[in-house]
């Protein structure tokens, strides 16, 4: 029996080529899309789920209460401990520090500079489920000079060989490898490529920071002996503020608290609200992406059904003989749902195929690495399934029962099944189809709006033409870099040089004492160490004062430039320079720097622009970071740096030339951005060519079902025009609503968007009067094919036939 | 065989009532084979489609085979129906999506009866009709006369007690009528009764009764040959 209803279904199928087509691709595009965007979805909210103990797993941060408060994703030294001595419900804790910056390591010959190297607790195999190939566990950390490997790593150091017990360095220190473990899945909060043990870092470090409620500079997690309320638990918190770090402020002339807070795993990845935290996912293009997947499949199951209902329809007289002929109802039902899935099955093998062969072009716009088992988890299988069942049943079950229950002596005598009601539920879904298609269109087109803004936004300076080239960390290396960088300077190729990394996002913040009506006033206030050639590297100008100078002995220790943010922020307006400032600060209301601002900078961005101008404090440090700043001069500057890396390999040894351009760095704070926009523009066009390949076969449908009235209006004289308005209207008219109910979602939708950023170029009607235009245009060429075919259509040949 | 008394059939509308049967009385025995004529609008078709229980009487009795069916469900009916009724249509009625064979197949399908006895009796029927060498075509390969050919053997594959036919040559040319019309009366030689709405004269002299309707009634009745009980 089934294979009958198989038999038929295709049977369908072929007899209508171009239906069967546009009907079960369009589906199998749309599922493969929504499959797509859902895979990003599953990965974006599985971060860290693998850990068997991810229920219990919290994560630890502070709110530091100043002068004003600072929010960071960070803790002290002695949080975890304390917590886990003090609080039975703690199982355990672990830490992570200092893996965010970059470490040169030196694996025999080799010299590599990497990221993601943390210090850590032994806990840490006992709190996350890290596997490890090699070594044991429970001891693997415990010694200092330990490192866990990454099975990525391994390999990358000691190609060919076991990683196990080999000896390597991290900057200046030896390390011994204790362990060698899998490579954690992409999607984990905290990105490893290796663990140095606690222990490592010297005797003074744990002396320093382990009597500092301060010194905030760890990631720590908790884990729980069960599961708990972070918000019942973050009462105790406060207890636990009042008994340890309060004493300890009061004890050392601090004015200041803390406010600790807990956050369950699963949600530290959308945790975004902190400073000095991991990279973080966020909700709301969760939500718009989700959005995105069911509406590329509404309107491809839209069209599906739309063609499923158009086709049935024309089955009447079939219906009618197999009633005459004994079929009962149930029958009728049963056959035609059963080919309704038969034709859904069909779309959605194609679809999923279509999604694991377009998987990995869809990683290059999204920035994810996903694989395609992740088509077979349970949840895509599952949700594949219920989307089968119900595509299968509303395109199966409205033809079925409006069928099934025709009289067959009405059909068989020719009478047309009244088509008013299914005719207005058609058209709604069209209106669904094409508001769902505009959104995005817009959608895209606002996007793009936000994204051109950002890049024509004046940041302050000249982003173009700047090199940013790593230096060697370790100190033989460094030692012999500066003779390199003033040989440098003699090119003519070469405008200026600066020792200072060039801020991307801004760095963090740093406790000052600031003058502020005559008192010292203790505020947290972004930073940055430049020496006194980053100013002109960079291109900015001083509206006040001085740059910092190595003629001026007492700058380093004892001179600060701030922006004109700061200086109107501090209340100094105009009157800025001298002000006195002080940072490296100690308990007893000194400070290791203490100083007065020398000069004043026009205000430039110098975080992305999802954030405000800030205050800024310049620090002079004429010894340079990691980093050599180069602004080159304009045109091909191929020439320039293979000569600068000829240059290097003479002076440097072991550590290869690796260079960045500015510019490109910049434009990583808005990869999010980037990728959300690609993904709009390509699902936002294949929404488009469905709706309107949708539009296309239910016009010829709609023309097909009226070539009656057709003949007779031609007969009676109507012009092509006429008639094809007569046919085009009520589309047009669906269209011009969809385009008022889309705008104002997307409206709302955008605006919401645009709070992440500091900066927005605010909601461009004409993107959205774009939007419509386009859709119409690609609409009006399915009406101009079919107004053509009736205008050389013979309406002799569609009367004749009644 | 068929006994219908006091029998009426009233369409209504909103505003309009039209009466497509008129306390009509018809006996038709077992083995007949009778013409009804008349105009259009007559009630030829209306007659046709209630003794072919695809429609109900407004009022009246309708006893087929010694039962009154006019109460019946139509579930019931439906049964009664396939598997005692043969229609033949004037267009054919053939499904486009099946095989000539599956087109006559079909009324086995819902009649339930095994594959293999489907598969013989399909086979001698189509052999026997002459079309068998088109079984594996789609109608729409086929000419008016093939298909109509077609349809006949559809109507008798389950061997029905009561072929029903609604202008079987309507859609045909003479050639090809004629040769439907000696189907049928080869059908009705072998001892089907057959009730045949026509338009053609030429038709209607293959029966053996002539009823001509006139206002959903009977205007004349005209006995052509001998009954054959």
């Amino acid at each position: 029996m089934l294979f009958g209803y198989f038999k038929i279904a295709f049977r369908n199928l072929i007899n209508n080529k171009v239906y069967a087509l546009i009907s079960i691709l369009g589906l199998a595009i749309g599922i493969s899309g929504s499959t797509l965007i859902a895979l990003y979805i599953q990965d974006e909210m599985s971060y860290d789920a693998y850990h068997e103990k991810a229920d219990r797993i919290y994560r630890l941060t502070t709110i530091l209460d100043f002068n004003g408060t600072m929010d960071v994703g960070l803790t002290n030294y002695l949080a975890g401990p304390t917590l886990m001595t003090d609080y039975p419900e703690v199982e355990n804790f672990v830490r992570f520090y200092g893996g965010n910056g970059e470490a040169q390591i030196t694996a025999g010959e080799h010299v590599f500079r990497e990221t993601n190297f943390w210090i850590t607790d032994s806990s840490i195999f006992h709190v996350f489920s890290y596997h490890l190939i090699s070594g044991n566990p429970a001891s693997a950390l415990t010694a200092p000079n330990s490192v866990v490997l990454t099975q990525s790593m391994a390999d990358k150091y000691f190609p060919e060989t076991d990683a196990f017990g080999k000896e390597m360095k991290m900057n200046n220190t030896v390390l011994n490898v204790t362990g060698v473990m899998e490579n954690p899945p992409a999607n984990s909060e905290i990105p490893i490529n290796a663990l140095v043990s606690m222990t490592t870092l010297p005797p003074q470090f744990h002396a320093t920071f382990g009597q500092d409620w301060f010194r905030v500079s760890f990631f720590t997690f908790l884990l729980m002996r069960n599961p708990v309320d972070p918000i019942v638990f973050d009462k105790k918190l406060v207890e636990f503020e009042k008994k340890y770090v309060q004493p300890w402020s009061e004890a050392n002339n601090i004015v200041a608290g803390h406010e600790y807070s807990i956050t369950a795993m699963k949600e530290v990845h959308f945790d975004n609200t902190h400073e000095y935290d991991m990279p973080k996912g966020n909700k709301n293009h969760i939500y718009i992406f989700g959005a995105l997947a069911l509406f590329l499949l509404f309107v491809a199951a839209i069209n599906f059904i739309n063609l499923m209902l158009a086709q049935q329809t024309k089955r009447a007289k079939e219906v009618g003989v197999r009633k005459t002929l004994g079929a009962s109802s149930k029958s009728l039902i049963l056959r035609f749902l059963a080919e309704s899935f038969v034709v859904t099955i069909i779309a959605m093998i194609i679809g999923l195929s279509l999604s694991e062969i377009l998987i990995n072009p869809f990683n290059v716009i999204s920035g994810k690495m996903l694989n395609s088992h992740a088509l077979f988890t349970p949840m895509v299988v599952g949700t594949d399934l219920l989307i089968l069942l119900v595509i299968g049943l509303l395109a199966g079950s409205y033809p079925a029962v409006v069928l099934s229950s025709l009289k067959p002596v009405n059909v068989l005598k020719g009478q047309v099944i009244r088509d008013d009601h299914r005719g207005l539920l058609r058209k709604a879904l069209i209106l669904l189809q094409f508001t769902f298609s505009m959104f995005m269109i817009a959608g895209t087109f606002l996007i793009r709006d936000q994204i051109t803004y950002m890049h024509s936004v004046d940041l302050g300076f000249d982003r173009e033409n700047l090199v940013s080239v790593d230096l060697p960390i370790d100190t033989a290396n460094r030692r012999r870099i500066q003779p390199w960088i003033d040989e440098l300077k003699n090119d003519s190729r070469i405008v200026s040089t600066s020792r200072t990394s060039l801020p991307t996002n801004g760095g963090g913040e740093l406790m000052f004492r600031i003058e502020q009506n005559g008192k010292m006033e203790e505020r947290a206030v972004k930073f940055l160490f430049v020496d006194d050639e980053f100013a002109e590297v960079l291109g900015l100008t001083f509206s006040k004062g001085r740059n910092f100078s190595k003629d001026h002995a007492t700058d380093v220790t004892s001179s600060f430039i701030v922006n004109e943010k700061a200086a109107e922020s501090f209340g100094w307006g105009n009157d800025a320079l001298n002000k006195r400032i002080q940072w490296n600060l100690q308990p007893n209301g000194t400070a290791a720097n203490d100083g007065v601002v020398v000069g004043v900078l026009n205000d430039f961005h110098f975080q992305s622009l999802h954030n405000a101008l800030e205050p800024l404090v310049l620090c002079y440090n004429p010894n340079g970071g990691q980093n050599l700043s180069l602004r080159l001069t304009k045109g091909d500057y191929t020439n320039t740096l293979s000569d600068i890396e000829t240059s290097w390999n003479e002076v440097v040894a072991g550590v290869p030339f690796s260079f960045s351009f500015y510019d490109q760095d910049l434009e990583a704070n808005y990869t999010r951005e980037n990728n959300m926009y690609r993904i709009f523009m390509y699902f936002a066009s294949v929404a488009i060519v469905l709706a309107c390949l949708g539009l296309f076969a239910l016009l010829s449908y709609t023309i097909e079902s009226r070539r009656k009235e057709i003949g007779i209006r031609k007969v009676l004289g109507a012009g092509n025009t006429n008639l094809s308005w007569i046919i085009a209207k009520d589309f047009v008219y669906i269209m011009l609503l969809a385009f008022c109910i889309a705008m104002p979602v997307d409206y709302y939708l955008v605006k919401n968007w645009q709070t992440e950023f500091a900066y927005t170029t605010g909601f461009n009607v004409w993107s959205y009067v774009l939007a419509l235009l386009l859709a119409g245009l690609l609409s009006m060429i399915a009406v101009g094919y079919h107004s053509l075919k009736i205008a050389v259509s013979n309406p002799v040949d569609s009367l004749r036939e009644e | 065989m068929i006994e219908l008394q006091n029998l009426s059939k009233v369409y209504r509308t909103e505003d309009v009532e039209t009466t497509a049967l008129d306390n009509l009385n018809l006996t038709i025995h077992q083995g007949e084979f009778v013409s009804v004529m008349g105009t259009s609008g007559c009630g030829k078709s209306t007659l046709l489609n209630i003794v072919g229980m695809l429609d109900r009487p407004t009022s009246g009795a309708y006893i087929f085979r010694d039962h009154d069916i006019s109460g019946l469900s139509e579930k019931d009916r439906a049964q009664i129906r396939k598997s005692n009724i043969g229609f033949i249509f004037q267009n054919f009625n053939l499904i486009d999506e099946l095989t000539v064979w599956e087109n006559v197949e079909l009324p086995l399908h819902y009649l339930g009866i095994a594959k293999s006895a489907r598969r013989e009796m399909v086979d001698e029927v189509l052999e026997r009709i002459g079309i068998a060498h088109r079984s594996r075509h789609y109608p729409r390969q086929l000419s008016g006369g093939q298909q109509q050919r077609v349809a006949v053997c559809r109507a008798v594959i389950a061997k029905p007690k009561l072929i029903l036919a609604d202008e079987p040559t309507g859609n045909l040319d003479s050639h090809f009528g004629q040769e439907v019309m000696e189907l049928i009366k080869g059908l009705h030689e072998t001892g089907t009764t057959v009730v045949m709405v026509t338009h053609s004269k030429e038709d209607a002299k293959y029966s053996e009764r002539i009823i001509e309707l006139y206002d959903g009634r009977i205007r004349t009745e005209n006995q052509l040959q001998p009954n054959s009980f």
